[in-house]
């Protein structure tokens, strides 16, 4: 007790300095409140391709979020390029707000099924990212990504995304399409 | 000591106030995966290479030559046909039939040479191996890059030349070889 007797002017102007920046926090940021509100964009830059394949007895092609591709029973036909899908989420907030921030986003992607196009059956599994700290999205599953600190007005984020194809061999001509929804939200803003 | 700790609580409160608004922020991206898949290319043989019924002059080599697309055989040295044209089957190339994703370009592997083995017709008498080379090719797509038209389909012919030693035993002569068809 002596002890923290001792102690009690300290954490007295400790605390007395977190109520002073707690509140520049809340001042600066309640404006958001009744003006311009905070907006998150998600945009879904580019497409995850696969290109062009051909498979006899079925197989399955990998473009990782990287960009690397690994074929298994599948070959690759011409000059068709793979890639990776891109998205880009970018958070705004009100003007004139300079707050250093950091924000923590919950990002994921549905349970994708599967397509059937001219008798090829086609599937999606085995999602990749590049974001540090999720190298694996499971489909359903959200995954929580901490975002660079920010103190601009707007800040994104790029990131890719790779999977794994697998198809049943062709008989003619198919091109499968699959939707790749990109669900994300601002879970956290830390300043 | 009883002082900080509502302080603490209180500004963890106002912190969390803070982060408030932004827990509305939620967005979605409508991406896609893409793929296209074709058919595999399927070759079938539709005639074999067949340098016909030869014969030769005794202590004299030769040559027996078939072209792609063209009937017949062309003969050199010592070799010649063993019957007049028409009076027994002449020689024509390989003939192999190409199927795919049309309009698609393709390529086709062809080996160096060919080694037939020979079944002599006189009993204890051995057949030496003989070698079939300069393998030629032609498709009826053209003589650059071999194209499936818009049905999807090629056909191609490999020839090839076979020589003959001299003083070769009669015997019958048979070979297989592989062709390898991919897309490009």
């Amino acid at each position: 007790m002596g002890l923290h007797c001792a102690l009690h002017p300290f954490l007295a102007r400790l605390a007395g300095g977190l109520i002073a920046c707690g509140c520049a926090l809340v001042q600066g940021v309640s404006p958001a409140l009744a003006d311009p509100p905070t907006r998150l964009d998600a945009t879904a830059d580019t497409p995850l391709t696969f290109g062009t394949i051909v498979t006899s007895a079925g197989g399955s092609r990998t473009v990782g979020a990287d960009g690397s591709t690994s074929d298994n029973g599948v070959f690759a036909v011409g000059s068709s390029s793979c890639a990776p899908a891109q998205f880009t989420l970018t958070f705004s907030r009100p003007p004139g707000n300079r707050t250093v921030y950091q924000l923590i986003f919950l990002i994921a992607l549905p349970v994708p099924s599967g397509v059937s196009v001219g008798g090829v059956q086609g599937s999606l599994a085995g999602f990749t990212t590049d974001l540090p700290g999720i190298a694996q999205l499971q489909p359903g599953q959200a995954a929580t990504y901490n975002a660079p600190t920010c103190a601009t007005t707007a800040c994104s984020v790029t990131f890719h995304v790779g999977a794994t194809l697998t198809v049943t061999p062709a008989t003619s001509r198919a091109s499968l399409t699959f939707p790749l929804v990109l669900q994300t939200t601002v879970i956290a803003v830390l300043g | 000591m009883i002082g900080w700790r509502p302080i603490l609580v209180a500004c963890a409160m106002m912190q969390a106030m803070a982060a408030a608004p932004a827990l509305a922020a939620s967005s979605h991206a409508d991406g896609v995966a893409a793929a296209t898949v074709i058919s595999p290319l399927r070759v079938v043989a539709t005639a074999d290479m067949d340098f016909g019924t030869i014969t030769h002059l005794p202590g004299t080599s030769g040559t027996v030559t078939v072209s792609p697309m063209l009937a017949g055989a062309i003969y050199t040295g010592g070799a010649g046909a063993a019957c007049a044209a028409g009076a027994c089957a002449t020689g024509h190339a390989a003939g192999f039939a190409v199927a795919g994703e049309p309009q698609r370009n393709y390529t086709i592997q062809l080996p160096a040479s060919v080694t037939a083995t020979g079944s002599a017709s006189d009993p204890g008498t051995v057949a030496p191996p003989l070698v079939v080379g300069s393998l030629t090719l032609r498709t009826a797509s053209g003589t650059g890059v071999s194209q499936l038209d818009a049905g999807g389909t090629d056909r191609f012919e490999v020839g090839g030349t076979i020589t003959l030693p001299a003083d070769l035993p009669p015997a019958r002569y048979r070979a297989s070889f592989s062709v390898i068809v991919s897309y490009i």
